[in-house]
């Protein structure tokens, strides 16, 4: 009866192995020869199938890089908006009520995001697999946020009110006596967390007494920095600063004559910081997002938008052909100096600007 | 007894408006309430309709008791079966003349043929029978009156009220519309209650006056009697004694009083007077009593010895039409209402007259 | 039954009619009301989980800032101006509409109307296109033709006029129907006593309709004052701050105050209803009750000359409140490009595509969004309408006890601006156990306290106006109340009922402010999908999805003008 053995074996061997075959393939997610996550998130996250995303990143910007998370991954995403203090009163109060259902959230301000993670809301501890290859200030040691996406702010110049000749190359050529009186527009330290971030970057990096100086030409303060970027424009002001590269290139890109400066002091982002929710219904859709945003190629795609991502080896950011310097040029505040200067200083620039 | 009040009592705040009135009117007749403005009749008509509530007293209708404070009865007023033609009319703007007059009817459910057949019987009775399709916002004021009368009508009331229906229309159709309501209420027979400040229309319509004052009733009688016999010089203020002074002096004497008014210039002789002693006599007459003639002609003749004859000065001379209208200022400082139905053109403003006035003409009123 | 207990019956059923009355009024204006008080009171904001804080009263004095002052001075300015200019153009075209036999009466009344169906975001942002001190599109033009001379619309002057071209509607609406509604023979008394047109619409007509004059008049000041997208849009870029401007930024700013813009709120509610108490008390014993059942053929005047002039002017304010933001958004939304160089480029139709509309109407947020404004407009019209008019009819006409603060309760939302209101309704619905927050439920009650001052006003204006006469003859014809109510209150205050629904409708559909702390990603009406674009600064999306908007804001106007005209 050998022959019967080694046949039965054979069978056994054979079904066995078909059945392994017919078992779904657990894999990781792999994009470019990159592995985004692990296989034990990604089927956790595909068995979730959806995810709920808080975030104050625009609407029209973060469209591409949801719809690029989604044909990567098969999740399916809900994204509510709102500017960054609305969504701290929102979560705050959702949270309280016990009926916050985001998986994932993120803020324009790092103090309000310390704010979360003090109050419970977001301390869900992740290491992503990039989780090397991101800068410290822009990471919780322990992964509960990252700063996923890095807007940064510019000098932007209306070419039909400025002659090539005169263009500022430099944050201190904005203070040059020819760009007195309301040529310029700059967005209020009340605009957030980019504003915020520039008119520090400036004191701290540029000029202590830049903020004086600076007020001294007159500039035109705008309440958030949308209309600074729309204004420049129009042509309304001749030279605008904030974080107005993406707005200024689409613009571009639809024939107006504007131009982006990168000046030669340098310049600075600020962090979205985002990070799981502690009531996330999706707790491993979220941590794919994480993952995926902060991996090289979710970095590819913020970049894309204009923005610095938090990967340091994706690309540099590059809007219609204009490409921003190399990610370790660009300024970034940490969140401990942030929480630390912030009230007094928007406290001293609203002496100085004149209660705005 | 339809319609009886007993001891009504009625404040706005601290403003009494009625007061401890008690009155009851007969089946079928009409009551007027005559007064100047203020004094309670229009509160008193609806108190009666249900649209003021009293603070005490009983209103009783057809036997049947609306109102009792003391029993904490108060039927609403839908449920008194009460008419009521007010003086702005009214009518619904936004519905035919028909649907007006066959509300009262439709809320009561009846059916399509009965109110129509009574709403037409109506519309003929008070003359508007081709005015049935007419939007009611489209009548002149007495036709729009009309219509709020056969309204009232149609729902067949106890008691029907009218509160100054009149008053805003011109003199040629008031009249002709007054007798028209006096007519219209005598052939259905409905116990009405009629309020005016016009005596004229009060003397004309009623089957009895009730003369009210500051929420007090000061006389309740036919109008004849009330025309004839007020009780109080206010009353027969109100009903066109237009010559009342102050009673200075009071005399026996044979047959009357003599009596010296105001400063005590003139002296008139009364037959009219009350026989016990009162204060506050004032004398009355009415200007239809008093005679007069120019200087230059015949005195009037003077019968019996019991007239009063006086001197003056012709102040106005007015014609009106079927009587002579003249103010006269007497020797002793008065002036006298005088209606002559004798035209007498030869006498004019400024000219010297005499005056005659006999004594039972001449009543000696208290004030109230 | 006994006759006794109908005393007892009726006592009961008005006691009754009072407690569901002031229930709902409860829930939908003092709750929220009182939600924004505690939170003026202590120190922490409710419902966040920071636990229950401290009552201090220092709220009240830390608002008290320099910025508060001129902050106030400028909302009282723009709001003086403001109100100036609507009850001007309203009075005016309202007059023209219901009076004279100005040609092109169609026209007046639609733009009488219309501007209340231009966002006021939308226009200010047009406003901001227009007539920016450099590059607005008229000053493009003035400087094309050589004229030196611009406008600046980012200016107090400017605020307070586009205030009150957009805020005209509301006296046009209010002094319309109560023209239509005043005794002709009254007027016909004064020109008969040798008064000029001038001096009878000086001392007759207008007088007589007071309360409609000084209702709306208080509604726009109030409007006008509390208003939040004009001043932000055309004074935040040029530093001028009002106080609603105040309490958004320290709601939003970051940090933020929730507390001292509570204590802010709480001072301007209190400041609004000495306002509506002063004008009860001076409107208190007129008669101004001059529908009477005496029949009202409205008198046409006639204009004789000046029939032209007046059309002219109808024209130049539809111009103003309507054409001229159009055409911006036109050229907003059909270019790609921001950028005017001159004129001439207005009419380069090699710039025009239809790509932004079709995009915009087509995305799926924008499609979501114009559902739920529908939805939320349409219960808010429907379930306020007749919230209201049982309202006004209960203060106006019954004896029901307490009546009167009934009428203040549902005048306190004007004094609330609508981002403190959409907190207290936030505050108040959010720790309920019920499917309210985060549904259409909880937008809908927010609109419905939010509108509550201008569609009750609206009906009340009617509901007063009707002669006590009518209803008592009613009575006596033995009518109960309901039937009074459904056979002769109703069809005379029908335009009024109509009138307040449409308008809540609309104001509804243009509303951001209320919804701005209670919509969900599946409950965004399309005010928010807008604002959100805004924020982003997509020009061609704002100005594409303004245009659909006020396009379907337009054509409900115009489908709607019809039940404007109240019926008598």
């Amino acid at each position: 009866m050998p022959r019967l053995n080694s046949l039965l074996g054979a069978l056994a061997g054979t079904f066995a192995i078909a059945l392994l075959l017919c078992l779904p393939a657990r894999a990781e997610l792999v994009i470019d020869g990159e592995t985004i996550t692990d296989a034990a998130t990604f089927d956790a996250a595909k068995k979730e199938g959806r995810l709920l995303l808080y975030g104050t990143y625009p609407g029209d910007a973060m469209s591409p890089i949801i719809a690029a998370f989604q044909s990567d991954t098969g999740l399916k995403v809900d994204f509510v908006r709102l500017p960054t203090q609305n969504m701290f009163q929102r979560v705050v109060s959702e949270f309280a009520a016990k009926k916050l259902e985001a998986d994932y959230i993120d803020l324009a301000d790092l103090t309000l995001v310390q704010q979360l993670i003090d109050r419970g809301i977001l301390n869900v501890p992740h290491k992503v697999p990039a989780f090397d290859r991101i800068p410290a200030e822009i990471k919780n040691p322990e992964g509960r946020w990252y700063g996923i996406i890095r807007p940064v702010s510019v000098i932007g110049v209306n070419k039909s009110r400025v002659a090539d000749a005169d263009l500022p190359k430099s944050w201190n050529d904005l203070l040059g006596s020819q760009w007195k009186g309301g040529l310029i527009g700059a967005p209020s330290v009340d605009a957030g967390g980019s504003a915020f971030t520039m008119y520090a970057f400036l004191r701290t990096k540029i000029d202590p007494g830049f903020w004086k100086k600076f007020a001294a030409q007159a500039p035109h303060i705008y309440p958030a920095i949308s209309p600074v970027a729309t204004d420049l424009a129009r042509g309304e002001v001749a030279i605008g600063i904030g974080a107005l590269g993406e707005q200024t290139a689409l613009q571009i890109k639809a024939g107006a004559p504007l131009t982006v400066i990168f000046p030669t002091e340098g310049i600075m982002s600020f962090a979205l910081g985002g990070g799981i929710s502690t009531t996330a219904k999706n707790p491993n859709a979220a941590a794919l997002f994480l993952d995926w945003m902060t991996s090289r190629r979710g970095g590819n795609v913020i970049a894309a938008g204009g923005a610095y991502p938090a990967n340091a080896t994706a690309n540099r950011p590059n809007v219609g052909g204009l490409e921003f310097p190399p990610a370790d040029q660009v300024w970034n505040m940490r969140i401990e100096d942030w929480i630390e200067t912030r009230d007094a200083a928007m406290t001293e620039w609203r002496q100085i600007f004149g209660g705005h | 007894m339809s319609i009886e009040i007993k001891n009504l009592q009625k404040s706005f705040g601290p403003i009494k408006a009625i007061n401890a009135l008690s009155l009851a009117i007969g089946e079928g007749k009409m009551l007027v309430l005559l007064g100047p403005s203020g004094c309670g009749k229009t509160t008193t008509m609806r108190c009666i309709a249900g649209l003021e509530r009293p603070n005490s007293g009983s209103i009783a209708i057809s036997g049947k008791v609306v109102f009792d404070d003391s029993k904490n009865l108060n039927v609403p007023i839908n449920r008194r079966n009460v008419g009521m033609v007010f003086q702005s009319y009214a009518i619904w703007p936004h519905m035919s003349v028909f649907d007006n007059v066959a509300f009262p009817l439709r809320v009561k459910n009846l059916d399509q043929k009965e109110i129509a057949d009574r709403v037409g019987d109506i519309l003929s009775k008070v003359g508007l029978a081709d005015f049935a399709e007419r939007g009611a916002s489209y009548l002149s004021g007495g036709q729009m009156q009309r219509v709020a009368l056969a309204r009232s009508l149609v729902m067949r009331p106890s008691v029907l009220l009218f509160d100054e229906p009149l008053s805003n229309l011109d003199a040629r159709l008031r009249d002709r519309l007054r007798i028209q309501l006096r007519e219209l209420q005598t052939q259905f027979n409905i116990t009405s209650v009629y309020v005016t400040h016009d005596q004229h229309e009060a003397l004309a319509l009623a089957d009895q006056i009730a003369v009210m004052h500051r929420g007090e009733l000061l006389q309740l009688a036919d109008p004849v009697t009330i025309y004839s016999l007020p009780t109080s010089s206010t009353v027969a203020d109100f009903l066109g004694y237009s010559n009342i002074f102050r009673v200075a002096e009071r005399k026996t004497i044979d047959g009357g009083d003599e009596v010296a008014l105001g400063d005590g210039r003139t002296i008139l002789r009364s037959s009219g007077g009350p026989d016990k002693i009162m204060s506050d006599l004032h004398a009355c007459v009415r200007p239809e009593d008093i005679e007069i003639s120019s200087w230059l002609s015949e005195p009037p003749t003077r019968p019996d010895g019991t007239d009063n004859a006086l001197v003056g000065e012709v102040t106005l001379a007015s014609f009106m039409g079927s009587f002579m209208q003249y103010r006269v200022r007497i020797e002793g400082g008065e002036i006298l209402e005088i209606f002559s139905r004798t035209i007498d053109t030869s006498i004019k403003l400024g000219d010297r007259v005499r005056l005659s006035i006999r004594s039972d003409r001449i009543h000696l009123l208290p004030q109230i | 039954m006994h006759s006794s207990d109908q005393t007892d019956l009726a006592s009961a059923a008005r006691a009754f009619t009072a407690l569901i009355l002031f229930a709902i009024l409860t829930v939908l204006v003092v709750i929220p009301l009182v939600m924004v008080g505690y939170t003026a009171l202590i120190d922490v904001v409710p419902f966040s989980g920071e636990g229950p804080g401290h009552w201090t009263l220092d709220n009240f004095s830390t608002v008290l800032s320099p910025e508060v002052g001129s902050a106030t001075v400028n909302t009282l300015a723009v709001s003086f101006v403001g109100t100036t200019v609507a009850m001007i153009l309203g009075c005016g075209m309202a007059w023209l509409g219901a009076r004279t036999n100005v040609p092109g009466k169609g026209l007046v009344h639609l733009s009488g109307l219309m501007p209340l169906f231009v966002s006021l975001l939308v226009a200010a942002v047009t406003w901001s296109l227009l007539g920016a001190g450099f590059s607005g599109y008229l000053n493009i033009i003035l400087r094309s033709l050589g004229i030196p001379f611009h406008i600046e619309i980012r200016s107090l002057l400017g605020i307070a006029v586009v205030e009150g071209l957009y805020n005209a509607p509301y006296a046009y609406l209010f002094i319309y129907g109560a023209l239509m509604l005043v005794h002709p023979d009254l007027e016909e008394a004064a020109a008969a006593h040798g008064g000029s047109l001038a001096q009878t619409l000086r001392m007759i007509s207008f007088p007589l309709v007071r309360p409609a004059l000084m209702g709306s008049a208080l509604l726009i000041f109030v409007s006008i004052a509390e208003d939040f997208p004009v001043p932000q849009i055309l004074g935040g870029p040029v530093g001028i701050e009002t106080l609603s401007m105040r309490i958004y930024n320290m709601m939003t700013r970051i940090p933020a105050h929730p507390n001292q813009s509570s204590a802010l709120s709480v001072m301007l509610t209190f400041a609004v209803w000495l306002l509506v108490y002063a004008q009860r008390r001076l409107l208190a014993g007129h008669d101004h009750r001059t529908v009477t059942g005496k029949g009202l053929q409205q008198r046409i005047i006639d204009l004789g000359a000046w029939r032209w002039p007046a059309a002219v002017f109808v024209w130049i304010y539809a111009l103003a409140a309507v054409g001229l933001p159009m055409w911006a958004l036109l050229e907003s939304a059909l270019r790609s490009s921001l950028f005017i160089p001159n004129a001439s480029a207005f009419f380069d139709f090699s710039q025009f595509s239809l790509h932004n509309l079709t995009a915009a109407a087509q995305s799926p947020a924008v499609q979501e969004g114009l559902e739920n404004s529908l939805i939320a407009a349409t219960s808010t019209a429907l379930l306020g309408g007749a919230l209201f008019f049982v309202i006004a009819y209960v203060v106006n006409r019954s004896r029901v006890p307490g009546r009167q603060w009934l009428e203040y309760i549902a005048m306190a939302p004007l004094a609330l601006p609508a981002i403190v209101l959409a907190l207290g309704v936030l505050w108040t619905w959010v720790g309920v156990p019920l499917p309210v927050y985060g549904t259409m439920a909880i937008l809908i009650i927010a609109f419905m306290a939010r509108f509550m001052p201008q569609g009750y006003q609206t009906i009340a204006g009617s509901v007063v106006q009707i002669h006590d006469d009518l209803e008592n003859a009613a009575f006596l014809a033995g009518a109960s109340r309901w039937q009074t109510l459904r056979w002769i209150i109703l069809p005379l205050v029908r335009g009024g009922v109509i009138a307040s629904a449409f308008l809540v409708f609309v104001l509804s559909i243009r509303e951001v402010a209320a919804s701005l702390f209670l919509y969900t990603t599946h409950t965004r009406v399309l005010s928010i999908v807008l604002l959100e674009s805004y924020d982003s600064g997509l020009w061609s999306n704002v100005a594409s999805i303004s245009l659909l908007y006020t396009l379907l804001l337009i054509a409900i106007t115009v489908a709607g003008r019809r039940w404007m005209r109240p019926v008598i």
